[in-house]
């Protein structure tokens, strides 16, 4: 039966090749690897940036990217490291030009009660993720986000594993820090 | 304090082993405080599971991202392709064709030209051309008209469909989508559902776990490869010599055939090598009996994820039998011809599409010539792998001097070594 997602079981090597050499379904191909990965590039794209507007523009960006890098030949062995990868170097461009840092100590919560919902917390979490600096961000999201292991992070980081391990560490910390108010509040699951 | 509370971290980070563990939880049960932080970590992670889980990506940067690239049809909107190209075309307008009576077979006698000419153009589509020119499920109707019910308390091995690319060339063989077929029995068609193992042809999460799952199937199917071939043509050659009766009479004759197989003796690098044995009553009442082996050699290189091309080669040289009776002419012998075999396989017993040449001498069949023989397969299996039941339900025909057909439906058990080094299948085939 024709379905909507023909190259289900495709390896994504393959469905490089296909968008690579531009075949009558490169744009399957495409679409495949659109409906395994872009999820996951724009959940970082938005944990990173915590912003939507700009986590749009650098996901769009990201994947067209990516789309090029295919047709010109690039070799692509692991399709969601590669698309990381581009999300964060794009990520680290815009960084030049500005600074969006905001030291931990700065940060001041919004006035709370006692009674959280679920909902408000996840918004929290967000939150505490944009005020820690990008290299524990990045660790944090990709670990917790994308669930690679610190090789994987390694790979896409260049940094080593146990740096890696400290910056999830210590972003954790700070978020539980941040967070102690409504996270000792919750009842025990 | 602060050892523990790295040792908290550490645990949901999947870094503690099983001694750590231990000593952590020694200590959550001593100390209130310490548990409180525990409890305040298994909510962030449970916290962030759903906000992992609550994003989505806006629909909106994703038209962005095909409108750049120039794409049409956005995530998730892949189009039905095949309207366009030979076989989509022809997929659309014989669609309606099914291999579901034995009357189709009669109309096979445009031979080999068409079949071969569908060969080609279903494997010079590219493969989302091909799922989305084929008719929807081609050849379920008939699985669920001849299988006895669904398929229950089974895990592993899915069942086959065989026919996608079947139904192409029967369509491109008949020429014509006018001809009434009967309809899958509803009753019977309703017992197989969408997610039952035989109709499901994904790979199931044990052929996923296996470390060559295409290779694993394809050998553990092969044994009928053989089987279906000879057992064609010795059926074939029987009619054709002793004025059988029309085979539409139903079961007219019964074969017994047995069979053994050792098979993938190196899969791992695209070799095999296998012996087996065919026991077979091609005469039905005339009782006559015959016996061949042959060793077979050869490779299967993958083609991509849904087939592998396997050449064998399979030569009397290595034969003990390689005479068998001559039932047209008593007193001599029929040689078995040394053949080449060319066959695609399917992955994860979803088709098989055996295509047998053989264009030596064919004393085999007392005069020389060229035979083709094509078949299609349906298979599963009701146990993991390991012993269990198979189930196989062929159709095939048998082009030889003009054309000769036959409709195999079989049954057989098997065992299969976990392993898939070796198997050992016998099976029944009615035939009829």
């Amino acid at each position: 039966m024709a379905t909507k997602r023909p190259y289900l079981n495709s390896e994504d090597a393959k469905l490089v090749r296909m968008i690579r050499d531009a075949s009558a379904s490169s744009e399957r191909a495409f679409n495949e690897l659109n409906e395994r990965y872009s999820h996951r590039i724009y959940a970082y794209c938005l944990r990173v940036l915590g912003n939507e507007s700009e986590a749009q523009d650098l996901f769009q960006e990201t994947f067209i990217r990516f789309y090029k890098a295919c047709c010109n030949g690039t070799d692509i062995r692991n399709v969601v490291s590669y698309l990381l990868k581009t999300a964060r170097n794009l990520y680290l461009n815009i960084q030049r030009d500005r600074k969006l840092n905001v030291p931990v100590e700065d940060y001041h919560l919004v006035e709370h009660s006692n009674r959280y919902e679920k909902e408000e917390l996840l918004e929290l979490i967000a939150a505490a993720l944009e005020v820690l600096n990008f290299p524990l961000r990045e660790a944090f999201v990709l670990r917790h986000y994308q669930q690679l292991s610190y090789r994987e992070i390694a790979d896409i980081t260049g940094d080593s594993v146990d740096v890696l391990k400290f910056r999830v560490w210590s972003a954790k910390e700070k978020i539980k820090t941040i967070l102690a108010p409504y996270l000792n509040d919750l009842p025990v699951l | 304090m602060p050892l523990y509370s790295r040792m908290i971290h550490d645990y949901f980070d999947g870094g503690l082993d099983r001694h750590q563990e231990e000593q952590l939880f020694d200590a959550l049960g001593r100390d209130e405080e310490l548990r409180a932080e525990f409890n305040a970590e298994l909510q962030l992670q449970n916290a962030i599971s759903r906000d992992a889980m609550s994003i989505h990506t806006p629909g909106v940067a994703l038209k962005e991202v095909y409108r750049q690239i120039g794409f049409g049809a956005g995530a998730g909107s892949s189009t039905t392709a095949g309207a366009g190209g030979i076989a989509g075309w022809i997929a659309r307008y014989l669609a309606p064709l099914r291999m579901s009576n034995a009357k189709v077979a009669a109309y096979l006698a445009g031979g080999v030209v068409p079949i071969l000419l569908a060969t080609l153009l279903f494997f010079s589509q590219d493969e989302a051309e091909r799922d989305a020119a084929l008719p929807a499920d081609p050849g379920q109707s008939e699985l669920a008209t001849m299988l006895p019910g669904p398929v229950e308390g089974t895990a592993a091995v899915p069942g086959t469909s065989a026919s996608r690319f079947n139904s192409l060339a029967f369509s491109a063989a008949t020429g014509s989508a006018s001809q009434e077929l009967p309809a899958a029995d509803p009753s019977t068609a309703a017992l197989m559902p969408d997610d039952s193992p035989v109709r499901d042809s994904r790979p199931t999460p044990l052929e996923q776990s296996l470390p060559t799952p295409d290779r694993q199937a394809v050998l553990a199917q092969r044994s009928v490869i053989h089987e279906v071939a000879s057992t064609a043509m010795l059926a074939a050659e029987d009619r054709r010599h002793n004025g059988a009766a029309a085979p539409s009479s139903g079961l007219a004759a019964l074969d017994r055939l047995a069979e053994f197989s050792l098979i993938d003796l190196a899969a791992e690098h695209n070799f095999s090598v296998y012996a087996r044995g065919l026991s077979s009553d091609p005469g039905g009442s005339n009782q006559s009996f015959s016996l061949l082996s042959a060793m077979a050699i050869g490779f299967a290189l993958p083609v991509n994820e849904r087939l592998l091309l396997s050449v064998e080669v399979g030569n009397e040289s290595f034969d003990q039998s390689t005479s068998i009776p001559d039932p047209s002419n008593p007193g001599e012998n029929l040689v078995i011809p040394s053949t080449a075999e060319m066959f695609w396989a399917g992955i994860a017993g979803r088709y098989r599409l055996p295509l047998t040449v053989a264009s030596e001498d064919l004393s085999f069949f007392g005069q020389p010539g060229a035979a083709l023989a094509y078949s299609n397969t349906f298979e599963g299996a009701l146990a993991k792998l390991g012993v269990g039941l198979e189930y196989r339900l062929e159709s095939s025909f048998t082009v030889f001097a003009g054309w000769e057909w036959t409709y195999l439906m079989s049954l057989g058990a098997s065992t299969n070594s976990t392993a898939g080094k070796q198997g050992l299948t016998y099976g029944v085939s009615f035939k009829f």
